[in-house]
């Protein structure tokens, strides 16, 4: 079961369409996630990582968002072609995701257990006490402690670390084959960060899903992704595996995001270093107003002429001797 | 060390707990209990802790923007803890602060020009429009924010050049301390960095001195001279940077330090993680704070509160409150 492909995205391109004009928030994005794998998605504010995720659990809000082309294969089913019921009936029971709020996700006036089991319910048809059961052993899983108390308790009497364990529960409540990330620990302390990432990835080994997490920070992409995808401004810019991207980026953005983290690192004398941070210029361009060619170009330390031409395409770098490596950059640095 | 620019010394703040028909007090929350702490001209203290440490609490103590319930704060030698509201306007031009949000702590129907012209006016800087105005745009040049940003709305400008107007609003009246609270935290790493160098290059240009509140230890780290951690409303350890992450003495600090995510996959590490949540500060554990989520605690922690204890000479350099450090 593991290592086989379960999900295919294929040229993604999502689009809103607003007052000002058409904004391509995804486009042309493709990747693949394998069972028992995490692929972490990486990228500043804006830059699409989230939109595609709710593309795949076709989330978009339409109008005025609409998924333009594109082929979203899981288990030889296109998952754009799906009637809206068919749709709901892999949604949150074989695919189910869970998101940066912990608490704006969560309905403020049912219990916990409630909404566990209203998940359970929709899924799986048990009895009303199994369900119950079922619940308590999905809270007993994220490590909550006396969970048949705690299924009476509403949000807002938990902290944030034990809502997000609560939205992890309800997503692995159906045994999903795929588990979505979007941002989970951003509102979390960094303590609690490590309790949550390490419990994800003591659920991944135990019930061998796969795992897309999205994150902005580098250093939990390093401890927890096997494949690693970086995007910039809609696009994917580089896709390689983690050893090989942290140890050889190849993209001078993915450059730059590993050279603007202030690092805690000691050279052999076990001095500490302080250098100077090295920072990306300006921002990241309008998606209503890119430059022609590289959307990178106004920010890069190595543009040439041939960077505002033409849009690079995603080609791979040859032989690399972790698998495979892709960058859209024209130059070779 | 150096000159004290601040001194505090025993602060203490709770907050009452209202409840019942009556709106009495039904209990109360030390959000910060005890803290004596020094900042010498020129440097920059960090404060790290988790959310509900009282962290915040502290930065708004020092600048009076709430009031102390016990303790003293003296800034430049002078008790402020008690000084009339006039006498505390005036002090406000020495001590500024730059908040975590650059959303929500400018005012959308302001343009640039007025927000930044504001504390002059307050402040009586400047003595014609013009000259004011020129303030305004050397204010503008020194933070790296175009001219013409003077007659545009906050919402016109992204996140990081938010946190600029931030910083160029409290550079206005020329302080010589600011508190930081959070600066960065709102902000995506590439433009986090820009503004972590305009913050240490403005320092060293205008000679300020920081308080650098932050949850992120690695900011925090890269931008202090030292650092405090605060658990639960005290302070549990204070050293240098450089000490704080080579050689850690209270548990809570390593658990905090290992928790860090390591950019580097090939990098494998004994990670300490805590058990359970923060504590509620309306009940704290009984003797040491954090020994309900300490790997190390033994019998006694849990019946004896330690204080803070110099562990190296010379002195004040290195301090932390556990009976095992």
């Amino acid at each position: 079961m593991e290592n086989e492909k379960i999900l295919d995205v294929k040229n993604l391109k999502t689009s809103f369409f607003t007052e000002e004009g058409e904004v391509k928030a995804v486009d042309d994005v493709s990747f693949s996630v394998y069972s028992g794998k995490t692929l972490g998605i990486v990228g500043e504010s804006g830059c699409g990582k989230s939109v595609a995720s709710l593309s795949i659990m076709r989330l978009i809000p339409t109008p005025p968002g609409k998924i333009k082309s594109s082929e979203i294969i899981y288990k030889g089913k296109n998952l754009l072609t799906l009637s809206s019921r068919e749709m709901r009936s892999i949604r949150g029971n074989e695919i189910s995701m869970i998101f940066q709020e912990p608490m704006t996700s969560l309905n403020p006036v049912f219990t916990i257990g409630n909404q566990i089991e209203e998940t359970i319910r929709l899924h799986q048809h048990l009895s009303r006490n199994s369900t119950k059961d079922k619940a308590i052993e999905m809270l007993k899983l994220v490590g909550i402690p006396a969970p048949e108390k705690r299924i009476k308790d509403y949000p807002h009497q938990l902290s944030g670390g034990m809502r997000q364990r609560v939205m992890m529960a309800m997503a692995l409540s159906c045994n999903p084959q795929i588990l979505i990330a979007d941002e989970p620990t951003t509102a979390l302390d960094v303590t609690i960060q490590a309790q949550i990432l390490d419990l994800l990835k003591n659920l991944q080994k135990k019930v061998g899903m796969a795992l897309i997490l999205i994150t902005h920070d580098l250093g939990i992409i390093a401890e927890t992704a096997d494949t690693v995808v970086v995007m910039y401004a809609g696009k994917v810019v580089e896709h390689a595996q983690v050893k090989e991207i942290f140890a050889n980026p190849k993209h001078p953005y993915t450059r730059g995001l590993l050279n603007s983290i202030p690092t805690l690192n000691k050279d052999p004398t076990g001095k500490i270093k302080k250098k100077r941070l090295e920072t990306i210029p300006g921002i990241v361009p309008s998606l209503l107003n890119l430059p022609q060619g590289c959307r990178f170009q106004d920010r890069c330390p190595y543009t040439i002429d041939a960077c505002k031409q033409k849009e690079p395409e995603l080609s791979e770098i040859a032989s690399q001797p972790e698998g495979l490596h892709l960058i859209r950059c024209v130059r070779d640095i | 060390m150096q000159e004290a620019l601040l001194t505090i010394k025993n602060l203490v703040k709770t907050f009452p707990i209202k409840g019942g028909i009556l709106s009495k007090e039904i209990a109360s929350v030390k959000a910060v209990s005890d803290v004596s702490l020094e900042i010498a001209r020129g440097e920059t203290l960090g404060l790290v802790g988790e959310s509900g440490c009282g962290k915040s609490t502290l930065g708004k103590l020092i600048l009076r923007l709430i009031e102390p319930t016990q303790g003293q704060i003296f800034f430049n030698g002078q008790d402020i803890t008690h000084i009339k509201p006039e006498e505390l306007r005036k002090l406000r031009r020495n001590m500024q602060i730059i908040f975590q949000d650059p959303y929500a702590s400018l005012n959308p129907r302001m343009i640039v020009e007025d927000i930044l012209m504001e504390p002059l006016q307050i402040h009586g800087l400047g003595k014609n429009k013009t000259e004011k105005r020129n303030r305004v745009f050397k204010l503008l040049d020194l933070v790296g924010l175009r001219r013409e940003s003077i007659s545009r709305y906050p919402h016109e400008f992204s996140g990081g050049q938010r946190q600029r107007i931030c910083i160029a609003r409290a550079l206005a009246v020329e302080p010589d301390f600011i508190v930081c609270d959070e600066p960065v935290s709102a902000l995506d790493v590439s433009i986090q960095a820009q503004i972590i160098n305009l913050m240490q290059d403005l320092q060293k240009e205008l000679s300020l001195t920081y308080l650098f509140i932050a949850h992120d230890l690695k900011v925090v780290e890269h931008i202090s001279n030292r650092v405090a951690v605060m658990y639960l409303g005290k302070i549990v350890e204070l050293t240098t940077s450089e000490k704080v992450y080579a050689d850690p003495k209270h548990p809570y600090t390593k658990a905090l330090l290992s928790a860090i995510p390591i950019p580097d996959p090939t990098y494998k590490k004994e990670r300490v993680i805590l058990r359970g949540d923060v504590p509620s500060p309306i009940n704290p554990p009984s003797g040491c704070y954090f020994h309900p989520r300490c790997p190390i605690a033994k019998d006694n922690c849990s019946k004896d509160s330690p204080i803070l204890r110099e562990l190296t000479t010379p002195s004040n350099s290195h301090i932390a409150s556990c009976h095992y450090a």
